[in-house]
C-alpha cells in the first residue's frame, strides 16, 4: 500500500544542538522557571535553597503567565540572554 | 503472450457483483477492453483509477471495459471501489488459468479484443503513450470520434507492471491465495500507527481526492498544536477520510478544524493537560438534516455515521498531524471516551430558545436568509448527567441541574470562571418552555442555584480555589463568574428526564474558549 497519503507533516525537523554542560554551578547564573502551577513556589523554593547553599549558583526566578500555554518567545529569550543553566519545573 | 490477429479463449469467471460473465458477453455489443490487475501491485491500481474516466467514453461507441483481477471477488471489490473504477470488474482464482491461457507476463496488461475475439492491441505496464495509441485505434476501429480522447497525462507516464501469478510456480499459488490474510490494510494502518486505536479507512489517493472534492488539497489552515504539523486541506481530508466520513462531511470538518485551530480554543494547553478534556463538537443549522446527524435518542453517543466520525476526523487532526497523542504530548491522567469523538446536533426542533448558533452570533447566511450552519468547539469533559423525573415545576428543575453543575472540576472549587455546557434534554426543555422562561432566565438561574457560602466549601476540605481564603464565611459565591458562562445546548431524544452537565477545563480566561465557525453552504 504505498499509494496512501500521510496525515503527518513528515518535513524533517534538524534537532538543535544540545547546550554545553557546565563543570560547576559556583558563581552561575541558574534560572528557575516556573510555569505558574499552584504550589510550584514552595517546591522551587526549596530547590533555590539547595542549589544556593549546597552549590554556590546565583539563582534568579522566572515565571510564565499561565501553565496552559507555551512561555511568550520575549520571556524564553529573556531567561536564554541572563543564565548559564535553567530548570523549568513542570506540571503536577 | 497472445499476438495480435490471433484468437484469445474465452472466460466464464466471477463478476465482483456476485453473479458471472464470459469474454463472449462482454463483445455481445462490439470489441472489449480488458485488462488484467491485482491489488498488491501499484501499477494496477493506478491504471484501474486511469481508465475509469474513459469508460464513459468507450460505453457510448460500444466497447467494454473490463478489469480481470487474479484476487478474491471481495478483494476485487475492494481494490475497484478504492481506485474509484466502476466499470465491469471480474475475479479469476488461483491456478489464473485464464491469465495462463492468455499469455499474461505481468499486470496490468490490457487486451483490445474484436466482436471475434481477434486480438486488436495490447499494452504491459502502465505507459500513457501506448494506452493513448490503443484506445484512439479501438474507438476508430468502430468509426467512433477519438480527437477528444485523452488518456491521463499525470506522472509517470509509464510505470513497469508487477509479476503475474500464473507465473508463479502451482506450489506457491495457495501462498498468494493467503496473501491477503498476510498483508492486511487495516492491520497495516495499525502497523503505522495511523490510528487512535480502532481500525481507520485506509487514506488511498483516490478516496481523499473524493473526500476534497474541488478544494485545494495545498491549502494550508497552519500549524496543529502541539506538535506543529502544518494542516493542509489534503490532511485533513486524510484524517475525514480514516475516520471515516463521508465527503459531504467535509465541510463540517474543514469548519470544525478552523474553530479548533482559534487560538482562542488552546488546542495546545487542552491537548497537553493532565487534566481530562476532550474537543467537543456541536452542530446547528441546516446542514445536520442534510448530512443526517443524529440530535435525537443517543444524541451524544455515536453510533451515527456523522456525529461519529466528524469528532473522531477532528480529534485524528489533533493527535496525528498535531502530534497529540496520549502519552506523548497528550498528558491526560485519565482520558475520557470522548477523546476518541465527541461530536453532536443540537436538537433545534425540540428546543423552546434560539440554537447555540445564534446565542454565539451566528444570523441567517446573507442571502438565502436560510438560518447559518455552525460548528463550535468547546473544551469539555464527558456528559455527567443528572436525572429529575420528579419535579415538574421549572424551579426545582434547574435547581437539580444547578447543582450537578456545581461539581464542576472540582466539588469546592468556586468560582471556576469557565464557560460551562448544560445539555438540557427535551423533557426537561418542556417544562420550562411552558413556564415561559427564556435561555437567559435559566442560565441565570443555574448561576444562583449553584451558590454556596464560603463556611460550605471550607467545610467541604480539598482542593480550593485561592479566592475564598481572603473571604468571610458567610460570603456566597456561585460556581460562574457570570451567568454568560452557562451555555444551554438542547439535545436527545423525547423521553427522559436526563440532562447533563459538559464540565469545562480551565477557567478565568488561561484555558480555553468556545469558537464557533460557519459552516460553509454549498
Amino acid at each position: 500500500m504505498d499509494d496512501l497519503i500521510s496525515p503527518f507533516d513528515d518535513r524533517v525537523v534538524e534537532p538543535a544542538p544540545r547546550a554545553g554542560r557546565l563543570e560547576s554551578l559556583a558563581g552561575r547564573r541558574v534560572t528557575l522557571l516556573s510555569i505558574s502551577k499552584p504550589k510550584s513556589a514552595e517546591f522551587l523554593d526549596e530547590l533555590e535553597q539547595i542549589l544556593t547553599t549546597d552549590h554556590g549558583a546565583a539563582v534568579t526566578r522566572a515565571q510564565k503567565p499561565t501553565f496552559t500555554r507555551p512561555a511568550p518567545g520575549e520571556i524564553a529569550e529573556e531567561v536564554i540572554r541572563t543564565s548559564d543553566a535553567i530548570v523549568e519545573a513542570l506540571a503536577d | 503472450m497472445i499476438e495480435r490477429g490471433e484468437t484469445v479463449p474465452d472466460f466464464h469467471l466471477e463478476t465482483v457483483a456476485g453473479d458471472s460473465d464470459t469474454l463472449t458477453g462482454l463483445l455481445s455489443d462490439g470489441p472489449a477492453l480488458v485488462v488484467f490487475v491485482e491489488r498488491d501491485c501499484p501499477t494496477s491500481r493506478l491504471t484501474l483509477e486511469r481508465l475509469q474516466p474513459l469508460d464513459q467514453t468507450l460505453r457510448s461507441a460500444g466497447i467494454r471495459l473490463a478489469a480481470v483481477h487474479q484476487d478474491p471477488a471481495t478483494t476485487a471489490a475492494r481494490t475497484m471501489d478504492d481506485c474509484g473504477a466502476t466499470y465491469a470488474a471480474l475475479s479469476e482464482a488461483a491456478p489464473f488459468s485464464t491469465s495462463e491461457a492468455w499469455g499474461v507476463r505481468s499486470v496490468p496488461t490490457a487486451f483490445l479484443v474484436a466482436r471475434d475475439r481477434r486480438l486488436l492491441g495490447s499494452v504491459e505496464g502502465w505507459s500513457r503513450d501506448d494506452y493513448q495509441r490503443l484506445v484512439t485505434s479501438a474507438l476508430a476501429g468502430v468509426g467512433a470520434d477519438a480527437s477528444g480522447v485523452s488518456v491521463s497525462d499525470d506522472a509517470p507516464l509509464s510505470k513497469p507492471g508487477c509479476g503475474s501469478k500464473n507465473m508463479l510456480p502451482p506450489e506457491l499459488h495457495s501462498v498468494v491465495e493467503q496473501a491477503g490474510h498476510v498483508f492486511d490494510e487495516i492491520e497495516d494502518m495499525f502497523e503505522r500507527g495511523w490510528t487512535d486505536g480502532l481500525p481507520v479507512v485506509p487514506p488511498s489517493r483516490p478516496r481523499v481526492r473524493r473526500m476534497l472534492g474541488d478544494h485545494d488539497g495545498s491549502r494550508s489552515l497552519g500549524p496543529v498544536p502541539p506538535g506543529m504539523g502544518e494542516l493542509t486541506l489534503e490532511r485533513l481530508a486524510v484524517c475525514a477520510v480514516m475516520a471515516g466520513c463521508k465527503p459531504e462531511y467535509f465541510d463540517v470538518v474543514l469548519a470544525g478544524a478552523e474553530a479548533m485551530l482559534d487560538p482562542a480554543f488552546n488546542l495546545h494547553g487542552m491537548t497537553n493537560t493532565t487534566h481530562t478534556t476532550g474537543a467537543v463538537f456541536i452542530v446547528n443549522g441546516p446542514v445536520r438534516a442534510r448530512i443526517g446527524m443524529n440530535s435525537g435518542i443517543n444524541a451524544m453517543g455515536g453510533w451515527n455515521r456523522a456525529n461519529a466520525t466528524i469528532g473522531r476526523a477532528l480529534r485524528l487532526v489533533s493527535g496525528l498531524t498535531g502530534r497529540g497523542r496520549p502519552g506523548t504530548l497528550d498528558r491526560s491522567a485519565l482520558g475520557q471516551p470522548g477523546k476518541i469523538s465527541f461530536c453532536f446536533a443540537e436538537n433545534e426542533e425540540a428546543s423552546p430558545w434560539e440554537p447555540l448558533s445564534v446565542t454565539r452570533g451566528f444570523g441567517p447566511a446573507p442571502g438565502s436568509g436560510e438560518p447559518a450552519s455552525t460548528i463550535t468547539v468547546f473544551s469539555g469533559d464527558a456528559p455527567f448527567t443528572v436525572s429529575d423525573h420528579y419535579s415538574r415545576d421549572p424551579e426545582t428543575v434547574v435547581k437539580t441541574i444547578a447543582l450537578a453543575g456545581a461539581a464542576s472540576f472540582s466539588p469546592n472549587v468556586y468560582p471556576i470562571a469557565a464557560q460551562t455546557v448544560f445539555v438540557i434534554c427535551p423533557e426537561h426543555a418542556n417544562t420550562f418552555r411552558e413556564a415561559g422562561w427564556s435561555k437567559q432566565d435559566v442560565a441565570e438561574r443555574i448561576f444562583e442555584g449553584s451558590r454556596r457560602t464560603v463556611a460550605e466549601l471550607r467545610a467541604g476540605g480539598g482542593e480550593q480555589g485561592p479566592f475564598t481564603a481572603a473571604m468571610e464565611p458567610e460570603d456566597s459565591l456561585a460556581k460562574w463568574s457570570s451567568p454568560d458562562e452557562v451555555v444551554i445546548v438542547v439535545t436527545g431524544g423525547p423521553a427522559g428526564r436526563f440532562s447533563a452537565v459538559l464540565p469545562p477545563w480551565v477557567g478565568f480566561g488561561l484555558g480555553s474558549s468556545m469558537v464557533t465557525r460557519p459552516v460553509a453552504t454549498a
